[in-house]
């Protein structure tokens, strides 16, 4: 038996998209999502609701044009959500772009919830679209480790601008000059972050992110020859409330992945199920 | 007033490429947008093709009565406007906003793209004082700019005066009143040396671009009415012409006018 999660609302809404002004012909591009419960740590967000195959069926070679409108829009209505604009008074960048009316929807987990959204608002979107990396995320995480990484921040600095400092640091190794963010870096500790997948669709991205981030952390432990303490710390809250015994499965699987992964970069693996944990994580490293 | 529409080439039959037209009203207007995207695209700057468009009155039936009137017509009676290409089959543009967040945000992206410090030289060659985040345009993978009509707009009356040594002074020596990217750049600490490093890369194609000038001499149309927007046309690229070697020396002026600007760090 699992524990039972708390239930996790949200108020969200379509945002429409009209490719050609003037002739009413429209569809839904991005889902806006305000979670309003309280045990709900998840920030509020915009995403693309169409995946770049779908988008690649319907416009031909303008996808990735099309794709990185639809993104750039989120970004900055992501950003409005952040800074405290109600879904209702969100003003839409760009044109062409129109806001639907605000629904609410619920859910066990963040993904369950989002599913629930987008299949109710769009009969071509899929909930899998949203999570492909963003353009805010395709530079370096995923949403979920940003996302994460987000909490983790807020928690441990709590409004201490040096402890805020010591976050995504950019290096650059001395004889390639390669640039190399580290997502906490303190004395001799370096620790990047990465996420446990909560659904098969996000299994192979995280991956992939976890796995590059060892690589990078292996590049700046040379730059330290060998003093440096690495650290993979895993965001691990799929583990804490799994939505079925298959999505246990997927994230042990991929935890057990990780951590021979870290063992052969020579990093050691720690795991985190909340923010809290993740910013008592880091106290620990003097 | 902007709209969408397919043009074809002059007197073929040819399929239109879809076109961004634009409602501009006197020769003056439509020389200047069309001199400075070809002197843009000659300096490789993201301003999509342009041209001038003949459109048919009875097919532009949704334009405003007020625009009729003001337009200048062909001989044949066809409306005589600005063509620009579509760079992106499916255009879009920040919306008319006032919210200082949304336009701080459009900012922040552009200065943080490789086209504004382009764009603040290229501003400061064409003396545009009519930069603002709506007249960019973001096609999901770069930011095009677009709008020049007011660009050299004090100097009108010199055009036609070329020849004389102190209207090319004065054309040259000219400054518009604000060059917006460079200011917006100025606020968010960007690298300002890019901005000179751009104007100087520009003025060393100065001498190329009198052969710009001098094929855009030789063209010619049957329309007397089009053909004095296109010599007019001739005369703005001049005027541009001029400016190219003196670029430099006009971005210096502008940075090194000590302003004490709010300070205004991006994300």
């Amino acid at each position: 038996m699992h524990n039972t999660p708390p239930i996790i609302k949200a108020r969200y809404a379509p945002v429409y998209w009209e490719p050609m002004p003037s002739v009413s012909e429209r569809f839904v591009s991005i889902v806006v999502v305000q979670p309003v419960s309280a045990v709900a740590e998840t920030p509020p967000t915009a995403r693309v609701v169409l995946s770049m195959d779908r988008l690649r069926v319907m416009f031909g070679r303008s996808a990735k044009h099309v794709y990185g409108i639809m993104n750039e829009t989120a970004d900055l209505l992501t950003h409005l959500l952040e800074i405290g604009t109600p879904i209702e008074k969100l003003e839409i960048p760009f044109t062409g772009f129109a806001l639907g009316d605000v629904r609410m929807a619920r859910g066990r987990t963040i993904e369950q919830m989002l599913d629930g959204a987008v299949r109710s608002i769009s009969s071509l979107g899929a909930a899998d679209a949203l999570y492909q990396p963003t353009s805010l995320s395709i530079r370096r995480q995923s949403q979920a480790t940003a996302s994460f990484l987000q909490r983790v921040r807020r928690e441990f600095s709590d409004g201490d601008q040096a402890r805020r400092e010591r976050f995504r640091r950019t290096l650059r190794t001395r004889e390639s000059g390669v640039a190399i963010t580290v997502d906490y870096s303190f004395k001799a500790w370096l620790v990047q972050i990465a996420s446990l997948p909560h659904t098969k669709q996000q299994d192979t991205l995280l991956k992939r992110e976890a796995e590059s981030k060892l690589f990078q952390l292996q590049a700046v432990q040379e730059e330290f020859e060998g003093n440096a303490h690495s650290v993979l710390l895993i965001n691990a809250s799929a583990l804490d409330h799994p939505a079925n015994s298959e999505a246990q499965d997927l994230a042990q699987d991929a935890f057990e992945h990780l951590s021979k992964c870290a063992s052969f970069a020579g990093a050691r693996m720690m795991q985190a199920r909340s923010a809290r944990e993740g910013a008592h994580v880091l106290e620990a490293m003097h | 007033m902007v709209w969408r529409a397919l043009a074809c080439p002059y007197g073929s039959s040819e399929p239109g490429s879809a076109m961004i037209i634009k409602g501009l009203c006197t020769p003056l207007s439509l020389a200047t947008e069309l001199a400075c995207a070809l002197a843009g695209i000659y300096l490789k700057l993201p301003i999509p093709t342009p041209c001038l468009v003949l459109c048919d009155p009875d097919l532009v039936t949704q334009l405003p009565e007020d625009l009729r009137q003001r337009s200048l017509r062909s001989t044949d009676g066809n409306f005589v406007y600005f063509g620009s290409e579509l760079v992106f089959e499916y255009p879009t543009r920040p919306a008319a906003t006032s919210d200082p967040r949304i336009i701080e945000r459009i900012w922040n992206r552009l200065c943080s793209n490789d086209v504004a410090p382009a764009g603040a030289a290229w501003d400061e060659l064409v003396a545009n004082p009519d930069r603002h985040h709506e007249n960019m345009t973001f096609d999901g993978e770069q930011w095009w700019l677009y709008d020049h009509d007011k660009a050299l707009a004090p100097l009108a009356q010199l055009f036609a005066r070329l020849a004389e040594f102190d209207s090319r002074n004065l054309i040259a020596a000219h400054r518009a009143a604000r060059n917006q990217i460079a200011s917006e750049m100025g606020l968010r600490q960007c690298d300002m040396t890019r901005i000179g490093q751009r104007s100087r890369s520009m003025s060393k194609s100065s001498k190329e671009f009198d052969l710009l000038v001098s094929q855009a001499d030789q063209w010619a149309h049957p329309d007397v009415r089009v053909q004095s927007v296109l010599t007019l046309t001739v005369d703005v690229l001049r005027s541009i012409g001029f400016r190219l070697p003196a670029i430099e020396l006009l971005i210096e002026q502008r940075l090194n006018t000590k302003e004490t600007p709010r300070l205004l760090w991006s994300d």
